[in-house]
């Protein structure tokens, strides 16, 4: 079994949340008005329409109007304005970065 | 709030990226551990928020990334701190200004005086001036108590001093002695009223009247003389010629005219009186006062057909000067009767001799000596009883005339 799955066993055995176990970005919606992406990788694309992110195990894209980065550092970014749209992509994509 | 008070504290700088690769610029400076704020992108601009410890880090990423970083706006402590370096002399003298005023607010820089009539200022303060109460003095040094002792006795016209500080003020507040009118002795001595002169003694003037004889009011007793000269003669000097002293220049009457005279008073008292009179029952009629409007809330009319009314208001809120233009007010309204008094004919003369000598009292005057009283009873018929009582008394008779 790969590490990976063996990580996972224990993490829902132990009934942990999956941010621990998962390596995967915790992603937090505030309303339809802030977005807060915890544990990104890079910034791909970013205008006051979209916002694209790449994550653990994929990107993160965020469409709305106003878009701005309320605040931004190595590991969380939290995005403000009017939320229309958010999709999580899976896989490993091309960074334009 | 504590993120932006520590933003402000350490300071931030807002700037604007230009170029093509504004994501790789991000990535770049994120990966040295800038923190970006408010980020807007407007096509090829980017405009962020990035701390001052954060910029040459940012400003390397964007070398590297090929973006050019100009510095739109420096806010926070730091740039403050830096202004107000550059602006030296403005500080100092706002310093100066501070120190100025913390140094003149420790003397006395002026001394006022209130309540004085008669007294001038300018003695007041020249009194106080001599204990110490004068500009430029200390004011941590002055005993405050003891120099209101001091004043009060150096100021012996006054009843009541008192010294105030009020900032850099010396209020030095009297109340002044009222002294009994003086005699002015000046013209004839007439009779204050009607009686018989039973002494005279005359030092001063022609005396009109002699003892025994009946006086009426305003009659002229010691007529004024022409002002007397003394001549004095210096029995040192005998070679040296007499000088002439005139004492007044007006002719004036002097001596003592004391005489026998009555004062008597009346009262009129009916046997059956209605009188109004509280029957203790009462009640409050609360409401609120807005300016010259009345708004009652309870009891807006009296719940009494007859009844006396008392007025309160309170004041809602205040502060030194300010106050709330809304106030409470209170009507207190106590029921009344009208109450009949029946008396006999002898509780009638009674009660109405009892008034009447109590109003005898306040008509003889205090230093008079009374020689007799008698009452008589004028008529008690009718419902009505009339007494009169009168007093003899023997006292000064003689008052200059205005």
């Amino acid at each position: 079994m790969p590490f990976k799955q063996w990580q996972q066993k224990i993490g829902e055995t132990l009934d942990l949340p999956e941010d621990v176990f998962g390596g995967g970005p915790r992603i937090t919606l505030f309303g339809f008005a802030v977005v807060k992406i915890e544990d990104f990788q890079q910034i791909i694309s970013f205008s006051d329409e979209h916002v694209v992110v790449r994550v653990g195990m994929g990107q993160v894209e965020l469409w709305g109007r106003n878009l701005v980065l309320a605040e931004l550092s190595l590991h969380e970014i939290e995005v403000k304005g009017e939320i229309h749209g958010l999709k999580l992509q899976e896989g490993e994509t091309c960074t334009k970065g | 709030m504590y993120k932006r008070v520590k933003h402000y504290g350490r300071g931030f700088v807002r700037i604007e990226a230009t170029g093509d690769n504004l994501e790789v610029f991000l990535n770049e400076a994120l990966e040295t551990g800038v923190v970006f704020f408010n980020t807007r992108r407007e096509d090829k601009v980017l405009y962020a928020g990035v701390r001052l410890k954060d910029y040459a880090k940012a400003h390397e990423a964007a070398r590297l990334a090929e973006v050019d970083v100009r510095v739109l706006r420096e806010s926070g402590l730091p740039f403050v701190v830096l202004r107000w370096g550059r602006r030296r002399g403005l500080l100092v003298g706002i310093v100066l200004i501070l120190a100025t005023v913390l140094v003149l607010s420790q003397f006395v820089l002026s001394v006022s005086v209130e309540g004085n009539v008669s007294l001038t200022t300018q003695k007041i303060v020249s009194e106080a001036d001599k204990l110490g109460i004068r500009p430029w003095v200390y004011r941590g040094a002055m005993d405050i108590k003891n120099l209101e002792k001091q004043l009060a006795e150096a100021l012996p016209e006054c009843t009541w001093i008192s010294v105030e500080e009020r900032g850099t003020d010396i209020l030095i507040r009297v109340v002044e002695k009222a002294f009994p009118p003086q005699v002015v002795f000046q013209g004839n001595l007439v009779a204050e009223r009607a009686g018989i002169v039973e002494e005279l003694m005359v030092i001063q003037g022609l005396p009109m009247v002699k003892e025994g004889d009946t006086v009426r009011e305003g009659q002229v007793l010691i007529e004024a003389d022409v002002p007397a000269k003394v001549e004095l003669v210096n029995p040192a000097e005998p070679n040296h010629s007499s000088s002439e002293i005139t004492l007044s220049t007006m002719p004036v009457a002097k001596g003592f005219v004391r005489g026998r005279t009555w004062y008597s008073a009346e009262v009129t008292l009916p046997l059956q009186e209605y009188t109004i009179a509280p029957t203790g029952l009462h009640k409050n009629g609360w409401g609120i006062k807005a300016g010259e409007r009345v708004i009652m809330i309870t009891h807006p009319q009296s719940p009494y057909e007859e009844c006396f009314m008392e007025r309160t208001l309170y004041r809602v809120l205040s502060w030194r000067n300010w106050r709330v233009p809304v106030e409470i007010i209170k009507l207190n309204y106590q029921e009344t009767r009208v109450e009949s008094v029946s008396r006999t004919v002898d509780q009638a003369m009674a009660l109405a001799e009892e008034q009447a000598q109590s109003a005898l009292a306040g008509l003889i005057p205090q230093d008079a000596q009374v020689l007799g009283r008698d009452s008589v009873v004028l008529f008690a018929d009718d419902g009505y009883v009339r007494i009169r009582v009168q007093a003899e008394v023997f006292e000064n008779l003689a008052v200059y005339t205005q």
